[in-house]
């Protein structure tokens, strides 16, 4: 007989193939005696299959994150000519300037050593330069365009909205006045921008929101406030990418969050195309 | 004694690996993958793109449950391709003409495979929809998203790894139980 609390470690171990050899003897040996192992041992066999083959899709968002990257390197090879012809240009236009030099020395020159400078750039070259420059500035515009829009300190601020908190009013210490209290507390330290100090706060908040005996939709306020402001602080404290996109999920996939669609929303502005050109 | 030593050692650390180790492998192996489906499978780099990364969503399964162990039949980029050919023929193109390149017997079992992977992923998805919160969640950290245990129990706001690690474990029975 098996107590399954205790096998299901031992199975899931088994099946990866991270028992040692004689730890997985034993549990062999144990399969063949026990039958109710033999079939919980199969239908785990099915789970964690299943969910492998689920990790395994879940990886295709990856891979097409990979094939960006992929591209993205392409294009630069494939820019690399440009950014030569333009380091060109910019070495052009230092010639041209030489040669306004030069034409200053003749014209200080004596009298009777005068020489004709002639340059041999076509009119064309300048206008290339001209062009550079005019891209070069448009790619700092669009550049400081994403900056100011799309910086993770910006989305955090855009993001969050202080709710209608209401006085908290003084007097018997309950455990809803607590919770109100620091529930205020932790969206005044939002608006201040102290952020690890809301994120205590809001974990606070979640304590006792569960202790206080709330109706179902007073703790959903409360767990959805929780969690979307935990997407604004870990955007804004720049968290590793992975973990805020993880939080925002977390919001995006409950349908119920009051939240869902500003997640999405901001989903969209963290997957595009200007978050990239951010500096 | 094994002709791909190079290729087992690599499928086991891709096996046991991260992130990083995958994203390695996927760079090392695109550019000869979409330049063969380009030249022998006429796509456009846009269609082979999206070949390539269905097959690594099968080369992941494959690698990560074990059903791709050593002794390998061929090197893994074959393998690859081999991939790449079969899904290509299961969406009604054609590889006649360039067979011989990419031969059956290396990877004439993964088609039964594709099958399998589709049919498992189908059965788990319907069991975590039914399994309710938190369970769904936490099931989908562990064994989807891939978080440590440590993650799992400061998202799901639970005080400790070891009250993570008992929850899953509910979890996973509570599922078990929706399977019978």
């Amino acid at each position: 007989m098996h107590t399954e609390d205790y096998d299901i470690a031992t199975i899931e171990q088994y099946l990866a193939g991270q028992l040692e050899a004689e730890a997985a003897a034993r549990f062999e040996a144990e399969l063949e005696r026990d039958e109710t192992l033999r079939i919980d041992t199969a239908q785990y066999r099915r789970l964690f299959d299943g969910l492998a083959a689920l990790r395994s899709q879940a990886y295709n968002d990856k891979f097409a994150g990979w094939e960006a990257e992929a591209q993205l390197v392409e294009q630069e090879t494939e820019l690399a000519p440009v950014l030569e012809g333009l380091a060109a240009l910019r070495s052009e236009n230092l010639r041209d300037k030489m040669a306004g030099w030069e034409i200053a020395h003749q014209t200080r020159a004596p009298a009777g050593k005068a020489a004709v400078i002639k340059t041999l750039r076509p009119v064309f070259v300048r206008r290339l330069a001209v062009a550079a420059s005019i891209i070069l500035l448009v790619g700092v515009g669009l550049s400081w365009y994403a900056t100011m829009n799309y910086s993770s300190e910006r989305l955090a601020e855009i993001s969050y909205r202080m709710p209608n908190i209401g006085n908290t009013m003084g007097g018997e210490q309950t455990l809803r006045s607590r919770l109100e209290s620091r529930f205020a507390d932790a969206h005044r330290l939002m608006e201040q921008k102290l952020y690890s100090e809301a994120l205590i706060a809001f974990g606070e908040v979640l304590t006792l929101s569960r202790a206080a005996g709330l109706d179902e939709t007073r703790m959903r306020y409360y767990s959805d406030q929780v969690s979307w402001n935990r997407v604004i602080i870990l955007l804004a404290q720049e968290a590793p990418e992975a973990e805020v996109q993880a939080a925002l999920e977390k919001v995006i996939a409950d349908p119920q969050n009051e939240y869902q669609g500003k997640a999405e929303a901001l989903k969209a502005q963290l997957d595009s195309f200007w978050r990239r050109l951010v500096w | 004694m094994s002709n791909y030593k190079e290729d087992e050692s690599q499928l086991n650390l891709l096996r046991n690996g991260g992130e990083a180790v995958w994203q390695q492998f996927y760079d090392q192996h695109r550019g000869s993958f979409r330049a063969f489906f380009m030249q022998y499978g006429r796509m456009s780099p846009e269609e082979a793109s999206g070949l390539l990364q269905d097959a690594m969503v099968v080369f992941h399964y494959n690698a990560t449950t074990g059903k791709l162990s050593a002794p390998l039949q061929s090197n893994l980029k074959t393998y690859l391709i081999g991939i790449g050919k079969v899904l290509l023929r299961r969406k009604g193109g054609s590889t006649t003409g360039w067979d011989d390149q990419i031969p059956d017997e290396p990877v004439a079992p993964i088609a039964d495979r594709i099958a399998d992977q589709e049919a498992a992923a189908k059965m788990a998805r319907a069991l975590l929809d039914r399994i309710g919160e938190p369970c769904r969640s936490l099931l989908e950290m562990v064994y989807i998203k891939e978080f440590v245990m440590e993650a799992v129990a400061e998202n799901l706001g639970l005080p400790s790894e070891g009250a993570a690690r008992k929850r899953k474990f509910d979890c996973l029975q509570k599922m078990k139980e929706l399977l019978r």
